[in-house]
């Protein structure tokens, strides 16, 4: 394209042509458009370009034709068991959801560790009682009830992976050869050895997991960067990851502590615990409703409960601050003794 | 546009099938989306409908041009799909009166002219990050601003882009452009 002033290139000339020029910009567009007939020709002619391309009727889409063929291309002539779609989750997941968890686990993971070795799928699903079980490198997993985890029966790669739906406590035995890395749905956990509790709950949107010891890395690989990003956790901390933007984060202020484990170990802690607290937590594992007086709410609570009964919990409240509790078919109350 | 019946021995060597892959895919997308709403479900189809293709090249007997044989396989994939994603009878009834409505006509695109596919593939070959602004700007009718927000890049950027995209679209198409013209005169 020749022009006589330096600065006025397509950039401009398109900005002028879609009003998306300013005032200066505008003029000195004119002042060269005034200068040649082959400068008017040449804008003429970008013009009939833009307008021919208005009529396409599909509009066009934005695809990636290179990746599109890959995939097709090795699903014809590879014959490998290609997914066509890069998206997460099929309809089928959010339709069959226990189902849909195990196959598609064995799709991802064990048929290809099926194909490939003599190594045994193992699946370890609770319904109504934890479960404990030891795998081959010593490792303790604890299932939470309605949950479940799969894992090879040897270890024989450069990583010890599982797969787990639900919640389950993890003592695992130490191999700094051989991190241990749980596919959570969603992201992954990686530890070496420590003790650790994750919540993967399939119809939930966070992924949490809280450290009783040892140190603990929560990671992600974006899609969209393929860049990995990671939080480490240690002794105490609480972290999540978030299914939705694939980030994980540690928790901040986590009011919650050792209780989270009531489900495995039945002890519960509270170390001068605001009444109101101790209630939510209560709430929570027995599955009631308590309502507390407004004078009473900030009481501190200092007690161990081992395998103690609500009742029993409730009973200890109110002997040690003297108060009155009433209870309705679940639903507690407790309050100040009228005198 | 293409009504030569296809031949087979030429049609279905990989090379050739890579080429009438590529020629067609985004078009075939875009029809696509009109039934799936879904880009990424618009794409599955159209993956499928080729290795299909492929897969039963022996049994089928095409008289139309291969390209038209595609559009009419892509929109029966586009309509079975959807039957089985949506279950409700009502929903499927309301959704079949909505696609005659919204439908973009086969025929119409059947009947594409030379420059239409022409300039198809040309903004098919511009780089993605620069096809994307010429598609938001093109179709969507964003402004420039929108699309520096959408992106999250700087409306200079989008100035470029928009620049070198028209820029490169002329250097495709301006020969065909002319020559429609000068045809439309000489009547």
């Amino acid at each position: 394209m020749k022009n006589n002033n330096q600065h006025i290139n397509d950039d401009l000339l398109m900005a002028y042509l879609l009003g998306e020029a300013d005032n200066k910009q505008i003029n000195d567009v004119e002042i060269w458009l005034s200068l040649s007939e082959e400068n008017s020709n040449y804008l003429n002619e970008l013009e009939k370009v833009w307008l021919e391309t208005e009529n396409l009727n599909p509009k066009p889409v934005v695809v990636d034709v290179d990746k599109a063929w890959s995939r097709v291309e090795a699903k014809i002539f590879k014959g490998k068991e290609v997914e066509l779609r890069t998206k997460k989750h099929t309809i089928l997941w959010y339709s069959y959801r226990v189902a849909a968890i195990l196959i598609i686990t064995f799709g991802i993971f064990g048929l290809y560790r099926l194909f490939n070795s003599n190594n045994e799928i193992k699946l370890l699903a609770s319904t109504d009682e934890v479960l404990v079980d030891t795998l081959s490198d010593g490792s303790i997993i604890s299932l939470n009830v309605y949950s479940s985890i799969i894992y090879p029966e040897v270890f024989e790669n450069e990583q010890r992976n599982v797969k787990l739906s639900g919640e389950a406590f993890f003592e695992i035995a130490k191999n700094t050869e051989q991190p241990f890395i749980i596919d959570a749905n969603g992201g992954f956990i990686q530890v070496v050895g420590t003790k650790f509790n994750v919540e993967a709950n399939s119809n939930e949107n966070l992924i949490k997991v809280y450290v009783e010891e040892g140190i603990v890395k929560l990671y992600n690989i974006l899609p969209s960067s393929t860049d990995t990003i990671s939080v480490l956790l240690t002794k105490g901390e609480k972290g999540i990851i978030n299914k939705k933007s694939g980030k994980p984060e540690k928790l901040q202020n986590s009011e919650e502590n050792s209780n989270d484990l009531y489900w495995k170990y039945k002890v519960l802690n509270f170390n001068s615990t605001k009444l109101s607290d101790v209630a939510k937590t209560l709430e929570n594992i027995f599955d009631v409703k308590i309502e507390i007086s407004e004078n009473e709410k900030n009481l501190p609570l200092t007690a161990t409960f081992e395998g103690d009964s609500i009742n029993q919990i409730l009973e200890v409240i109110k002997i040690t601050f003297n108060l009155e509790i009433s209870e309705n078919n679940k639903k507690f109350k407790i309050n100040a003794i009228e005198n | 546009m293409e009504t030569q019946a296809i031949n087979k021995s030429q049609l279905f060597d990989r090379q050739s099938y890579e080429q009438l892959f590529r020629l067609h895919y985004s078009e075939l997308c875009s029809y696509a989306v009109n039934f799936m709403e879904d880009l990424d479900d618009a794409e599955e189809v159209v993956q499928e409908v080729f290795v299909k293709f492929w897969e039963n090249k022996d049994e089928i007997n095409i008289s139309s041009s291969a390209r038209a044989y595609l559009f009419r396989s892509v929109r029966n994939a586009s309509l079975n799909k959807k039957k089985h994603i949506k279950i409700r009878e009502e929903y499927k009834e309301h959704n079949e009166r909505e696609i005659d409505s919204n439908f973009v006509d086969l025929e119409n695109i059947l009947d594409a002219s030379e420059l239409e596919m022409r300039i198809r593939t040309a903004i098919d070959k511009l780089p993605t990050e620069r096809r994307k602004i010429f598609i938001m700007s093109r179709y969507d009718e964003l402004k420039y601003q929108e699309i520096a927000n959408k992106l999250n890049i700087s409306i200079k950027t989008v100035e470029n882009q928009m620049g070198s995209a028209l820029k490169f679209l002329r250097k495709e198409l301006i020969e065909y452009i002319t020559i429609f013209i000068l045809l439309l005169m000489k009547f």
